[in-house]
């Protein structure tokens, strides 16, 4: 076989597995806010939650942040309410910054939730709608989610007129970081381009979701035997 | 000018290595169809058992595991 077929035919081996294994799985990982809040494999969760549930899982503490994030936002009686709990915790982050691993990430979401509730003071829907809203158009949300699936979509849709598929995902990729990891007055602790690529692939109203890849360890150790001869 | 990425926690080695070998392999229907993500759970998943397995089991043991099923 040549080298193409063989391409071909692993990637045919993943997708068909996929579609017979983990498709279901997959689908309990994505989400929507049509209607919000929305049924997910840790349950009906605000957008906030779900934003802290995929940007926080990293690293060893990938596999808990779901259940942990959900449980919180569900004791504390919402992902806003969680948000502001995490920001009220300034006595522990010192501590928790200094260590490795999952404390170190809990530091992240609390650095992040203290910046967030010092640029939204008044008590909001969700704060990561606002941010999104900044990010984008630096402009105040309304409030409806409507008008942030539209903003996003259309802030991103041009970037896919183009026929080259290899220059849509670098495109994507370059907005993404340009809007939401760079600017230095928006930017939220531990939030890089991995780890937005994990919440943009699975938020099913974004038009741009066929264009990401969350890597990490486990992907990476599939590029590593690729290169093998 | 397009801004450099940065890398907070976790590390994107070999992203651009999995990435055009998938742009070049998949068709566009298939990219649009999702394929990047249906390809990236899938190693994900499989990989992810592995390690699971690797770790609890053993090298020796899942060796042992691994020749009974090949």
């Amino acid at each position: 076989m040549s080298s193409q077929e063989n391409s071909r035919s692993l990637v045919k081996f993943l997708l068909m597995n996929f579609e017979s294994k983990y498709k279901e799985d997959w689908e309990k990982e994505r989400f929507s806010v049509f209607p919000h809040p929305c049924w997910t494999k840790h349950g009906k969760l605000d957008f906030d939650t779900i934003f802290y549930w995929k940007v926080y899982a990293q690293g060893y503490f990938a596999m808990r942040a779901g259940p942990f994030f959900s449980t919180l936002a569900n004791q504390m009686g919402s992902g806003p309410a969680m948000i502001r709990h995490l920001a009220s915790l300034s006595q522990d982050k010192d501590r928790l910054l200094a260590t490795y691993g999952q404390s170190k990430v809990l530091g992240w979401a609390v650095t992040a939730s203290q910046r967030l509730t010092g640029l939204y003071p008044q008590e909001y829907e969700s704060y990561i709608g606002q941010w999104l809203s900044h990010c984008l158009l630096n402009r105040t949300w309304d409030g409806k989610w409507n008008s942030l699936v539209e903003s996003l979509n259309n802030s991103a849709g041009q970037l896919f007129a183009i026929d080259d598929v290899r220059r849509r995902i670098s495109n994507i990729n370059d907005f993404i970081v340009n809007k939401f990891v760079l600017p230095p007055e928006w930017h939220l602790s531990g939030v890089g381009t991995e780890v937005l690529s994990f919440f943009f692939r699975d938020w099913k109203d974004f038009t741009g979701w066929p264009y990401f890849w969350k890597h990490d360890a486990w992907n990476e150790a599939f590029g590593i035997w690729l290169l093998k001869p | 000018m397009v801004a450099k990425t940065l890398t907070f926690g976790l590390r994107d080695g070999h992203k651009d290595t999995v990435l055009a070998f998938l742009v070049d392999t998949l068709t566009n229907d298939e990219v649009l169809d999702g394929a990047l993500a249906k390809v990236n759970t899938t190693v994900y998943r499989l990989y992810g058992g592995y390690r699971k397995l690797y770790r609890e089991l053993g090298e020796e043991k899942l060796k042992q595991e691994l020749s009974q099923i090949y």
